[in-house]
């Protein structure tokens, strides 16, 4: 008896506009009371950061490139990490998310197990915050405290303040409404995030006008994602100007 | 004991009776909630978050960002989407902004430290007033420090300094005065132009690193995403380090350090060869070059020997720009050798080639907007103003210093001995948020509000192409939680000299006031009286008027080869140990201002992932040559000074150079800057450009020398070393045209057999072609 | 068979409390816990009965949302602040009575030495301590907004509806109609209690009656 239309929340990244600058990384981290990294969680490989910047290096000084991917939860609609949550802490709701229930959670961890993306992460450590930082949390996300497991959420908390909105006054919800913290801190627009049953919204629109350069990460896993990237264009990918120029010897 | 099964069972089933009557009989009742460990206030009223627009004019120069305050607390910024400077876009690094407000190490009370070689002790209000006033007082000489503003504060500290007959001076660290003198020699304006990448077909920059964080990467970084968009633009960049922009350019070239300028004429030299833009542009740009020096000294394969960049990539460039609209800027490393001017100047001037000024998609130039409230320079003062000023100093022939905005302390290099020159000044007066090296070494310390408590109003640089004022306001109340005891800069100077005003509050309105009456309703703000207008600028956060732009062309190209230090940096420059080049750059931590902020330090860096600590890039081949791995701790020790740093080796840094962060190794901050990483500020050589007297903080050159020891280089990437994979394969590349279908196909043959998943066999494939489709 | 022995009567001991337990957790009656059935003292006993009670009953017959303003607009109903009672009471009232001289006190309104005079003081003002109520579970996200404005126009769903209020065959009511479904007869209530349990399994029956969500995501995020 749900009266509302479904919704297909997806998201489009387009890695030509991606310029790694990490403004998604901070936002995200902003939005979502993610814990401190200190130095610790660094050298421990534990950093946890919901969206990353993954930057990988071809060819060898001059000719070396560096290529930004941001990678995040793909909500998969055949994810690998919901089948196998013993108390069905995770689960893939009618609205296309991958939503972690944090009170349910008891922390096996085989969810993380299962996710071929790494976007799973465990909270090995009780969150501190000193008193004056916790000023900025965000009240409307919950802190997960040690023992649970965390990811992105495609910013739940707005989409369901911009759902109830549009409820309340009585109208539809328009595309672009609800922004995601990654969404609305990228400069270049690399990320679009909306509905992808909505023919008119830009996600739907980008897919079908770039799908030239669509693909989705690891498609061999047949993981169904809800993240399309569209691949970098590099104007010289055949030609070859480099010979290794290098004269002077330093 | 001996159990036998029945007693065994009896005895669980008791003890797991026992352990449920425990817990259902002693409930206490309001105990029997889980609590969420970090005390949110649940129990609070949830309110309805504000949001407001405001900009930072410290940090971000005149960006329209827009607050989220919930309960009377920031909790969140993102970038305005009205504003024309950035459009929305945000800097990475302008939500950490609110951790500097909400710091745990945040000043709230003054200090003062009664001798100079006394301790810092707390003192009340009502007491460091009057010592303020007495310091301050008509007969001092004075001498106002700031970072460089253009704002109501710029012109209230101006004032201020005139009405005690002192200077008012400005500092920043990495300075780029070079960028600002060689933009006056050619366009006759101090603003920069507005680049108009958004719709350009070509943008090709020297040294700036404009995706990351050059001047307004806010406002870039739209441009970006709108350069790769619909007709894709072609980027690129000239530097010697790999910076982000670099990584962002679809051609990058790394010249030995110092010969832009070469690139720069050799580009100009093929495209005058070729014809490859109408005679009238050529003949505009070679009118003040002395007779064939371009057409025969910067023959491409003759820089290739002088700079070792491929002759083939300056040729690739050189076609690509002379069709359809391009851009040519300089500024970053560029603009900071000792022939920076010469570099910047020559690197500008192809704009004339290639007639891209005035044009859309080319450099705008900007109005220069004069306000009566608004002074201050975005040029900050070269380091030749410095040493003259803290000659000064030292000599005692200063009172008192104020400083506001800028930690001199820590961003000046060794050989301005910064410390000696504080030492000698009677009164030294700071207003900071947290304490940093400055603050330790001055006498009394002012708690300052934030720009979340503070009204202000700032012309931002560059300008979009048009005026363009924006408006700093409060959303927090100065008495708020991380605030108390905090006072506005602005308003303690108008406290001392009321003659200036009556508070920051009414300056920022005047100025806005004089742009209602000059306005004439036009512009982005229309209004029946002042008040509303006042509200209308608030709710927008500035006001800007397209109408309001520059005509001219004043384009006075002068013969650059008049400088004297042209191309006068090379290898017979140097210094102390002269093996390897210094290039510092700044990321997240900025100049050091965000090294307090958690979220800043914890942001990795783009391009090495690292974290927290401060770390030298070298390159990978070379690094295995020295024997040096990941992590290696490294000290690079330079004319002035040496530094600890640790390694980190990977394949994009040109051999014989060596790249260090800044914004680390404060010897004095909060719990989240002390105590970690090197300031490579400290060891920048003292020179500056013969030409204009500029730092030449490019120019410094280090030795290297292994201390033997490692330690783990905290970086986001764990374990994994910088090494090159196999192109287009982790992160699909297509070329233009190519679908993504077709790329991964192209992967999958190409990859199979280096990675060993199937024997590549070309029969096979010919008869089968679909049969390399399945996954 | 001899009576039981020492050993006897401790586990007849134990298991006769286990099946006390067992026999209040299987009648499903909810543990007195979390506010329910509770009811607290309040810094100042403010009397719904005499500002919202039916006017037939004596009491002002005001409406919920006159106080509890954003209910319809938020997650939480809000407690107004005291600005709000003195804007009546600060002439309202009489003297003597306590609960309102200490209300004044928080408005900053108070009598000076002569017993006449009232002078009012905002620096002296200060919010009351209102303690909580009704307390739901943990980690819950309860947005009344929704709530308010699926049942004032369903109003068929609304329960607990209090005896003097009508709202047979409407097709939409007011805000503050809809309040007794979780709150009960608060009108009515001298001191206010919890009636509703307010734990997960009311809220799907109810949600699973009406159509509403039952996704996890709606409540725990």
């Amino acid at each position: 008896m749900v009266t509302e239309e479904k919704r297909s929340w997806g998201m489009v990244i387009d890695t030509d506009k991606c310029n790694g600058c990490s403004g998604c990384v901070t936002a995200c981290q902003v939005e979502n009371n993610i814990p401190l990294n200190d130095q610790n969680k660094f050298e421990r490989g534990r950093a946890m950061s919901w969206i990353r910047i993954e930057r990988y290096w071809e060819g060898e000084f001059p000719d070396v490139k560096a290529r930004f991917i941001p990678v995040l939860c793909q909500h998969c609609a055949n994810a690998p990490c919901e089948p196998v949550c013993p108390v069905y802490a995770t689960y893939h709701n009618d609205e296309g998310l991958n939503v972690q229930v944090y009170n349910r959670c008891v922390g096996t961890r085989y969810c993380a197990n299962g996710c071929p993306y790494t976007v799973r992460f465990f909270n090995y450590w009780e969150p501190v915050w000193p008193e004056d930082l916790r000023n900025h949390l965000n009240p409307d996300v919950t802190i997960r405290s040690r023992g649970i497991m965390e990811k992105c959420s495609f910013c739940v908390q707005r989409i369901k303040r911009g759902s109830r909105k549009a409820k309340e006054e009585n109208r539809e919800l328009q595309d672009g409404e609800i922004k995601t913290a990654c969404q609305e801190a990228c400069s270049t627009n690399a990320i679009v995030f909306g509905d992808l049953n909505n023919p008119n919204s830009e996600v739907s629109k980008l897919s079908k006008s770039e799908s030239d350069r669509k693909y989705t990460l690891m498609p061999q896993l047949n993981t169904d994602p809800n993240v399309v990237y569209l691949a970098t264009i590099d104007p010289l990918k055949y030609k070859d100007l480099g010979e290794k120029a290098k004269s002077n010897d330093h | 004991m001996k159990l036998n099964r029945r007693e065994f069972l009896s005895l669980s089933g008791k003890s797991a009776a026992g352990a449920v009557i425990f817990a259902a009989c002693s409930i206490p009742e309001k105990e029997l909630i889980v609590q969420s460990p970090v005390d949110m206030p649940e129990d609070l009223v949830r309110g309805i978050d504000t949001w407001y627009a405001t900009s930072w004019n410290e940090g971000a120069s005149g960006d329209g960002i827009l607050v989220r305050v919930l309960e009377g607390r920031v909790k969140k910024i993102k970038g305005n989407p009205d504003h024309p400077v950035n459009r929305g876009g945000a800097r990475s690094n302008l939500d950490s902004a609110i951790q500097l407000h909400y710091n745990p190490d945040r000043l709230h009370d003054h200090k003062i430290r009664r001798s100079k070689k006394g301790i810092l002790s707390n003192i009340s209000k009502n007491e460091v007033n009057k010592l303020i006033s007495n310091a301050t007082s008509k007969d001092k000489k004075i001498v106002v420090v700031t970072n460089p503003t253009r704002s109501t504060e710029g012109w209230v500290s101006q004032k201020f300094a005139e009405s005690r007959g002192g200077r008012y001076l400005t500092f920043e660290a990495l300075e780029e005065s070079n960028l600002y003198e060689a933009i006056y020699d050619i366009f006759e304006t101090n603003e920069i132009p507005h680049f108009d990448i958004a719709n350009a077909d070509n943008v090709l920059s020297f040294g700036a690193n404009w995706i990351q964080n050059w001047i307004s990467p806010a406002g870039y970084g739209d441009a970006f995403g709108k350069l790769r968009s619909g007709n894709r633009g072609f980027i690129a960049h000239v530097e010697p380090r790999f910076s982000l922009t670099a990584a962002n350019s679809d051609l990058w070239i790394s010249p030995t350090p110092g010969k832009e300028a070469e690139i720069a004429l050799s580009i100009a030299n093929i495209i005058i060869k070729d014809k490859l833009v109408p005679d009238s542009q050529i003949k505009d740009f070679l009118n003040k070059f002395p007779e064939g020096k371009v057409e025969f000294g910067y023959d491409p394969v003759d820089v290739q020997t002088r700079t070792g960049v491929s002759a083939k990539k300056i040729n690739e460039i050189a076609y690509r720009i002379s069709k359809g609209n391009s851009i040519v800027m300089a500024g970053g490393s560029t603009s900071a050798y000792t022939n920076g001017k010469f570099n910047t100047y020559v690197a500008f001037s192809l704009n004339i080639l290639l007639g891209s000024i005035g044009k859309k998609g080319g450099v705008i130039l900007n109005p220069e907007i004069k306000s009566d409230y608004i002074g201050g320079e975005a040029k900050p003062n070269s380091i030749k103003d410095w040493q003259e000023e803290l000659a000064q100093w030292r000599a005692g022939y200063v009172d008192t210093v104020i400083i506001k905005g800028v930690d001199i302390a820590y961003s000046m290099p060794n050989s301005l001995d910064i410390k000696g020159a504080l030492a000698n000044v009677e009164n030294v007066i700071s207003f900071g948020n947290i304490m940093n090296e400055t603050l330790d070494a001055s006498d009394i310390i002012i708690p300052e509000t934030t720009f979340f408590e503070e009204w202000g109003s700032e012309i931002p640089n560059p300008l979009p192409g048009y005026k363009t004022i924006s408006l700093q306001q409060p959303v927090v109340i100065k008495e708020g939680p991380g605030a108390s005891g905090a006072v506005s800069y602005v308003d303690k100077l108008i406290d001392l000299e009321p003659s200036i005003g009556s508070s920051n509050k009414s300056l920022v309105k005047k100025v806005f006031e004089n742009e209602y009456n000059n306005s004439q309703n036009t512009g982005s703000v229309i209004a029946e009286n002042e008040n509303s207008f006042m509200n209308g600028v608030q709710q927008r956060g500035g006001f800007w008027n397209t109408n309001e732009i520059k005509d001219s062309k004043n384009i006075r190209l002068r013969n650059p080869f008049e400088y004297s230090n042209g191309n006068s940096f090379s290898d017979v420059d140097s210094s102390y140990g002269e093996e390897f080049h210094l290039i510092p750059f700044t990321n997240t931590l900025m100049d050091g201002k965000l090294s307090n902020s958690p979220w800043a330090q914890q942001t990795a860096d783009g391009i090495t992932t690292a974290v927290w600590q401060t770390w030298v890039e070298i390159n990978s081949n070379q690094a295995k040559e020295l024997n040096i791995k990941e992590g290696d701790i490294i000290f690079l020790k330079s004319d002035s000074g040496e530094i600890k740093c640790l390694a980190y080796p990977h394949p994009a840094v040109q051999p014989g150079t060596l790249c260090v962060p800044t914004g680390q190794g404060t010897l004095k901050g909060g719990r989240y800057s002390s105590d970690r990483g090197s300031n490579v500020l400290k060891i920048l050589s003292g020179k500056s450009d013969e030409e204009s007297g500029a730092f030449a903080w490019a120019s410094t050159k280090v030795s290297l020398k292994r201390a033997g020891g490692n330690e783990k280089l905290p970086k986001f990437e764990g374990n994994v070393e910088a090494f090159p994979v196999e192109p287009g394969v982790p992160v699909l590349v297509v070329a233009p045209g190519q679908t993504a279908h077709e790329a991964e196909e192209e992967n999958h043959h190409k990859y199979q057999e280096i990675l060993n998943f199937r024997k590549h066999d070309d029969e096979n494939n010919n008869e089968n072609p679909k049969a390399e489709k399945g996954h | 068979m001899p009576l039981v022995g020492v050993g006897g009567i401790t586990t007849l001991a134990i298991v006769s409390i286990l099946l006390a337990g067992l026999m209040n957790a299987w009648l499903g009656q909810p543990l007195p816990v979390l506010g329910f059935e509770q009811t607290v003292d309040q810094p100042i006993n403010f009397p719904h009965t005499k500002h919202a009670g039916p006017i037939e009953e004596g009491g002002l017959g005001m409406d919920c949302t006159y106080c509890h303003r954003t209910v319809a607009k938020a997650s939480s109903a809000h407690i107004p602040a005291v600005e709000l009672c003195a804007s009546c009471h600060r002439a309202v009232g009489s003297y003597e009575s306590e609960d309102l001289t200490q209300l004044r006190l928080n408005s900053g309104i108070y009598e000076d030495q002569d017993n006449n005079q009232v002078i009012v003081d905002s620096e002296m003002a200060s919010p009351i301590n209102w303690r909580r109520v009704h307390r739901l579970p943990d980690h819950v996200r309860f947005v009344h907004s929704a709530h308010i404005n699926y049942l004032s126009n369903n109003p068929s769903a609304i329960e607990n509806v209090p005896n003097h209020t009508n709202i047979e065959g409407m097709d939409a009511v007011q805000p503050s109609q809809v309040c007794s479904t979780c709150h009960g007869d608060v009108a009515n209530m001298e001191k206010v209690y919890q009636v509703e349990p307010l734990k997960m399994g009311q809220c799907v029956n109810c949600h699973r009656k009406n159509g509403g969500p039952t996704d996890c995501a709606a409540c725990h995020h």
